[in-house]
């Protein structure tokens, strides 16, 4: 099963000369999931998507997509593959259709139900030559020549950057609808609230090191959520000590602003709260940081508990 | 070889090679419009010409020891094949050659024009068939003024002359056309791929001269490709069949190893 397996990283090292790429990766992703891979900008997403695009050797280690070598076999992985660069950059003198046109005459079967199916969902704009169009045209244009020959297999380097959030949000509707055709998604991103939205597993990866694989259920209870709260007077921090999931991360203005970090028991926290004299409340998006942070405890105890 | 990139490889080429061609044409058809004036002056322009040094005419492509304006050949080799038409069509040539990989890199379309399930190798051969392409239309517009101009002007010109000139302008852009590609497919910037081969025909145009100005330095014609440029000869069908066939071998082993570094090399745009 994992032999064949959509995409399979071995100890996956690429390095540029005394630069760090990737370092020692390994993962599986399985067929018919979407799987987020998940780290900040230069953390090594974008190189690990060239080397499973056969555009870099690996320094050493292996990747294949399919049971196929990504490097030796890149042509015929390429069949089963569409693909999106993080850096969309298009040749700017064709037109959206001549781009579409081009890109589709490598492939032997494009359905002209399907293409007409996705322009019409991305609301593509073909007349135009590329030079003349926004960053998010061009971004759709570069989503759907990945799409058209309905490929097994997306590889997708931050594939929402540059759309507006109602294109977003149609994009990764979707990606699920596919994954649940049966495709598999390798999504690249540094926001984990898209991820969190499509994805079934994530890895997540930083300096080049593959943190962790997890379920996205895994990775709701890793990460935390950022409260800001305001009181109409000083409260005291220890009224949120009893509460398991809430850590008091700082506290202001003499004891009337808060920060917190909600990991998990919102209700318990929104009850406690309405107890308060509260004015104010922002809850702000779960934030990649967070998750790295719950590492970087974890990886301290693991030191400590070591020492002593 | 691709159909699709060849088309859209040589549709990206066809206005520069358009306005290449349209150039030379009407320096062509300008210059030998002057011959029968020249003709009917010759031994007095001639006297005049051997006054000037013969540094002056090397760095021109002419060598003085042959004839200079007996013939049409002589004529239109000194005032067009010797050097303005082999330095412009070069520029076209190194040019349109370093951006066939390195462009694509450079701007970052690489990773469109990668992603597609084709070989590297057939991906490149198809942008060099299309430069070949390109060199052959200028080429053979060239030849067909030069033809048009000699039957308009009086020029002695045979097809024999003719079909050898084809050859000679043709395997000369190649073997240049092949180093570009190589250039290329070897870096990511099309100014560093041109500035490379640029340097290397600056080399081989210092080392010709020298070789035809002093005695002692005649060993260096071998280092220069330019040696084996006669398109005089060409004109009046008598060139030497090795020349072409250097230049041939050059523009198809520099093509060849173009192929192999770009199979080979990382894409990081």
């Amino acid at each position: 099963m994992t032999a064949n397996a959509p995409i399979v990283v071995e100890r996956l090292t690429r390095s540029y000369g005394t630069q760090r790429g990737v370092v020692d990766l390994t993962f599986t992703v399985q067929p018919g999931e979407i799987f987020g891979f998940l780290g900040p900008n230069g953390a090594g997403k974008t190189t690990t998507i060239r080397v499973l695009m056969g555009f870099l050797r690996p320094s050493s280690g292996s990747a294949h997509v399919f049971g196929l070598d990504c490097w030796s076999q890149s042509t015929e992985v390429k069949a089963h593959v569409g693909y999106v660069p993080g850096d969309v950059r298009l040749w700017d003198n064709m037109t959206g259709k001549q781009f579409l046109d081009f890109m589709g005459a490598f492939r032997p079967s494009i359905s002209p139900e399907r293409r007409r199916m996705l322009l019409e969902r991305f609301q593509v704009e073909l007349d135009k030559r590329i030079k003349h169009l926004s960053r998010g045209n061009r971004q759709k244009l570069a989503l759907v020549q990945a799409l058209l020959h309905d490929p097994p297999l997306l590889i997708l380097d931050e594939p929402t950057s540059g759309l507006d959030p109602l294109m977003q949000h149609e994009f990764l509707t979707f990606l699920r609808e596919e994954r649940d055709r049966g495709k598999t998604i390798f999504l690249s991103s540094h926001q984990l609230p898209e991820v969190e939205r499509v994805a079934d597993r994530v890895g997540i990866i930083r300096e080049g090191q593959l943190v962790a694989v997890l379920t996205v259920d895994e990775l709701k209870q890793r990460r935390t959520r950022p409260m800001d709260v305001v009181f109409a007077g000083p409260v005291d921090p220890s009224e949120f000590a009893d509460l398991p999931g809430v850590r008091v991360l700082a506290v202001e203005n003499g004891s009337t602003r808060f920060r917190l970090g909600v990991q998990d028991d919102l209700p318990r926290l929104l009850r406690r709260l309405s107890d308060l004299p509260i004015v104010d409340l922002t809850y702000a998006p779960p934030d990649l940081e967070s998750v790295f942070l719950t590492y970087y405890q974890a990886e301290q105890r693991e030191r400590q508990e070591a020492a002593s | 070889m691709s159909w699709p990139m060849f088309r859209k490889a040589a549709r990206d080429l066809s206005w520069t090679v358009f306005w290449y061609a349209l150039g030379l044409v009407i320096y062509i058809v300008m210059l030998a419009s002057f011959y029968p004036t020249l003709e009917r002056q010759r031994e007095e322009f001639e006297r005049v010409l051997q006054q000037y040094p013969e540094f002056l005419f090397r760095i021109f492509g002419i060598d003085p020891q042959r004839v200079l304006f007996t013939s049409f050949a002589g004529f239109m080799h000194a005032e067009t094949f010797g050097f303005i038409w082999p330095a412009t069509a070069l520029i076209f040539v190194v040019l349109s050659g370093a951006a066939v990989v390195a462009q694509e890199v450079e701007r970052g379309t690489a990773e469109f024009w990668l992603s597609v399930p084709l070989s590297r190798v057939r991906l490149l051969a198809s942008k060099q068939l299309a430069l070949l392409t390109g060199i052959l239309v200028i080429v053979l517009t060239s030849a067909v003024a030069l033809a048009a101009s000699a039957a308009a002007f009086g020029g002695e010109l045979t097809g024999r002359g003719l079909g050898q000139l084809v050859l000679a302008l043709t395997s000369f852009l190649v073997a240049f056309g092949g180093m570009a590609t190589l250039a290329s497919a070897l870096t990511s910037e099309r100014s560093k791929a041109a500035g490379l081969v640029g340097g290397v025909i600056l080399l081989m145009y210092l080392a010709w001269i020298l070789s035809g100005l002093a005695e002692e330095a005649r060993w260096l014609r071998y280092f220069s490709l330019l040696t084996a440029y006669d398109p005089q000869a060409a004109m009046l069908g008598e060139l030497a069949w090795y020349k072409p066939a250097i230049h041939l071998l050059v523009g198809l082993g520099t093509g060849i190893a173009a192929l192999s570094a770009f199979a080979r090399r990382d894409i990081v745009t």
